[in-house]
């Protein structure tokens, strides 16, 4: 049922608060009874006992009701009318002057009191449940500041600290309506003053958050470069998990089957001690019969440079042929003497003729010399190039290895005998064969790495020919060592694991590559089975 | 107190075993203490560079003679020993953002002159060996002698050979063409011609490449071949193994 229609609003109330109500007026008609029967004539809204209020709080009141002229307060009270709300200004100009402080009985009657005011705001109000239900069901009457009918009462002392504790400019009284003051202390100190403390704290203060928009002003161009990007992120974008987790596993194993084969095919031959591979025919590997050729007619003591540029990570695979090639020149006892541009280079070919040749009688007497590490890259290379003995050697200042009688002939690059460039990388054997093309009309000869031999072996063909021989990788070993007739060596020794191993890898290159056909030939799964899997 | 060599020797095997175990191990797959002894690898090479950068060059040929000038003892010419040390300040400046401008000359001097030694290496060492060597296959005089002599099977080779030549020559160069005609607002096209050259040229490069991968390959595996020996000869050394 609606508040707007012509029934008493007090019917609508639910059971439960028409007996509060009525308990409620019955428990006021008692206590006014009981007043007019002790002949008292105090104001139905008069407050509890001035008694019970400090001396020092009476003694503010006091003050203030004296200091405080009636002009000032009728005009204090004017200008907080414009503060009120609307609707209250409304329900003010609608009554009568002397209606506008209703009396108690009629405020608990609610929207009843406004039944002679406006039409629009007694709906308005209507609509409302009692505004004083909350406040009498659930607090006590509050406590006015000051009554004008209070008896004086002799002021007292506020102790020293007490008096440094409250705030200088006391809060004035306001005469706002009941409905406006907000909310007034109900202990301590500052107890029955309004105003003294914010009613609401600022937390109960909710606002809606300000909505900014997210979107970007962005330029037609501008959204090009953004879908662009989004795209190519999305294509490299790897597989969604349980994908990448399905091809994970058999790559794990496939990696660790290739692995296996390929490690047995090369411990098998070596725990055999097999020797069944046949080794390279040289007829098919002229370049490497070049450099057996060149070595082969040095005569003794002929100065040979060595430009050592191995790395470490390849040691391993160059160790046998730079063993078999070194062996060959200390054979025609040719004075070796090392150069490197890398800082490893020295230590690896000291470390390579103390563990292999150490009962040579040139490396057990330390015949051959040691330039050491030449700092500076491709300008200090052209630099030695170019002029041997005025480029900056580490160890010249331990000692001038220029002084030897070993490099006292020596002048220029080309009084070497030979000049052998001993390279794990493409980049180092090229750059020695760049940098002394136009001042080497002899050439170099290369010992290399099989990873190196590819983009050396052009120099073979060019013209004019700047790399007169080459040997390279295992097999190069393994041909170096038939050349000069050994039967035993790193290189034979090696050979038929390395051809074990490379036959594995071919086997399994093809078995991979017949795989893979075989797989583009399978029909394709329908679509829902691939999802069903993917699930 | 010293260690002994052997002890040293002995340590030194053991831990190289233990080390390249655990490199082969990432046939497994990749695990941390895989990862742990890359690390060693790469911090080992750059410690060591490093140091002989220090021992071998730095110390010897400035800090030692810019000491012997201070005590008045050095052999140096003082202008020579004023230039290194003022380009190594300069280099120097380069650490903080602040003075890496002052740097910057020394930097340009250095990059400069690479270049110029690796543009010049090129074109002298490389570039026109190559194009002498492709435009020797082409000498007709070889081809006159065979054929006067009789050896025309080797007159038939010296052809087939200067014709495999510039047919990869050409049709590799043709690959890296890129030109094409415009179609007014079609997408420009490469003419058919250029284009079935190019499909050529791609198989001189993929076996080109191919070679290059089985290089790589072979050098593994004479790496792991190295490895598998030196794990031969260290397990030999196990007490109780004969």
């Amino acid at each position: 049922m609606s508040y707007h229609s012509a029934q008493n609003p007090e019917d609508d109330l639910p059971d439960w608060l028409r007996a509060l109500r009525k308990r409620q007026e019955q428990e006021s008609t008692d206590s006014s009874e009981s007043e007019d029967a002790s002949g008292d004539s105090t104001d139905p809204a008069e407050e509890p006992e001035p008694a019970q209020d400090p001396d020092w709080l009476s003694e503010i009141r006091l003050r203030y009701q004296r200091g405080k002229e009636p002009a000032e307060a009728a005009a204090e009270e004017g200008h907080l009318d414009d503060t009120k709300p609307r609707r209250l200004r409304a329900m003010g100009n609608a009554l009568a002057p002397g209606e506008l402080e209703p009396p108690a009985d009629q405020e608990d009657s609610g929207p009843a009191r406004l039944r002679g005011g406006d039409k629009s705001v007694q709906q308005e109000e209507a609509q409302l449940p009692p505004e004083n239900f909350f406040e009498e069901s659930a607090t006590p009457s509050r406590t006015p500041a000051f009554s004008e009918d209070e008896p004086s009462i002799t002021p007292g002392e506020l102790p020293g600290w007490l008096q440094a504790l409250r705030p200088g400019d006391f809060p004035k009284e306001d005469s706002r309506s009941e409905e406006m003051l907000p909310g007034s202390a109900e202990g301590g100190p500052l107890a029955g003053l309004s105003d003294v403390l914010p009613a609401d704290p600022s937390i109960t203060q909710v606002e809606t958050a300000p909505v900014f928009s997210s979107r970007l002003e962005i330029t037609e161009n501008q959204g090009l470069h953004a879908a662009a990007f989004t795209k190519l992120l999305r294509e490299v974008e790897g597989p969604p998990e349980d994908e990448a987790r399905r091809v994970a596993r058999p790559k794990r194993v496939l990696n660790i089957g290739i692995a296996a084969v390929l490690f047995l095919s090369v411990l098998f031959p070596l725990l055999t001690r097999s020797q069944s591979a046949v080794r390279p025919d040289p007829q098919f590997f002229p370049e490497t019969t070049s450099v057996y050729s060149m070595i082969d007619v040095l005569p003794a003591g002929a100065p040979v440079l060595v430009a050592f540029e191995v790395q470490p990570a390849l040691f391993g695979e160059m160790a046998p042929l730079v063993s078999v090639v070194f062996a060959h020149l200390l054979e025609r006892q040719a004075n070796l003497v090392f150069i490197s541009t890398r800082p490893a280079g020295p230590a690896l070919a000291e470390r390579l003729l103390q563990v292999q040749f150490a009962a040579s009688p040139a490396v057990a007497t330390g015949t051959y010399t040691q330039l050491g590490y030449l700092s500076g890259g491709m300008a200090a290379l052209r630099s030695f190039i170019a002029d041997p003995r005025s480029a900056v050697l580490s160890t010249a200042s331990v000692d001038d290895p220029w002084q030897s009688p070993t490099l006292e002939p020596v002048r220029q690059l080309f009084d070497f005998a030979l000049i052998l460039v001993v390279s794990s990388s493409a980049e180092d054997g090229r750059a020695w064969i760049e940098q002394s093309a136009d001042l080497l009309p002899g050439g170099l000869a290369g010992v290399t790495s099989a990873q190196a031999s590819p983009l050396l072996r052009v120099y073979l063909h060019s013209k004019p020919q700047t790399l007169h021989g080459l040997v390279s990788g295992l097999q190069g070993a393994a041909l170096y060592e038939r050349l000069r007739g050994q039967e035993t060596g790193l290189g034979r020794t090696y050979w038929d694991a390395y051809s074990y191993g490379l036959g594995a890898i071919v086997l399994m290159i093809l078995l991979g590559g017949l795989y893979g056909r075989l797989i583009k030939l399978k029909p394709e799964k329908p679509a829902a089975a691939e999802v069903q899997r993917g699930a | 107190m010293a260690l002994d060599a052997e002890l040293l020797s002995q340590i030194g095997l053991w831990a190289a075993a233990v080390l390249t175990l655990v490199t082969l191990s990432y046939a497994i797959g990749d695990h941390p203490i895989f990862r742990t002894v890359l690390y060693l690898f790469i911090g080992v090479a750059a410690g060591y560079a490093a140091a002989v950068a220090l021992q071998d060059v730095v110390l010897p040929h400035l800090v030692y003679p810019l000491l012997d000038e201070i005590a008045g003892t050095s052999s140096m010419d003082v202008m020579e020993l004023g230039v290194r040390a003022g380009l190594s300040l300069l280099l120097l400046a380069k650490l903080s953002p602040r003075t890496a401008r002052l740097g910057n000359p020394v930097t340009a001097l250095l990059a400069g002159i690479g270049a110029a030694l690796a543009i010049g290496g090129a074109v002298q060492g490389t570039i026109l060996p190559q194009i002498g060597a492709a435009a020797g296959i082409f000498d007709v005089s070889a081809l006159d002698l065979a054929l006067q002599g009789g050896y025309y099977g080797e007159s038939i080779q010296i052809i087939f050979d200067g014709s495999i030549v510039l047919l990869a020559t050409v049709s590799t160069l043709a690959y890296f063409h890129f030109g094409a005609a415009s179609r007014g607002k079609q997408e420009p096209l490469r003419s058919i011609f250029i284009d079935a050259l190019a499909w050529v040229g791609s198989i001189f490069i993929a076996i080109a490449l191919a070679a290059l991968f089985s290089g790589v390959l072979l050098a593994a595996l004479g790496a792991l071949i190295e490895r598998v020996v030196f794990l031969q000869d260290a397990a030999l050394l196990l007490p109780g193994v004969p």
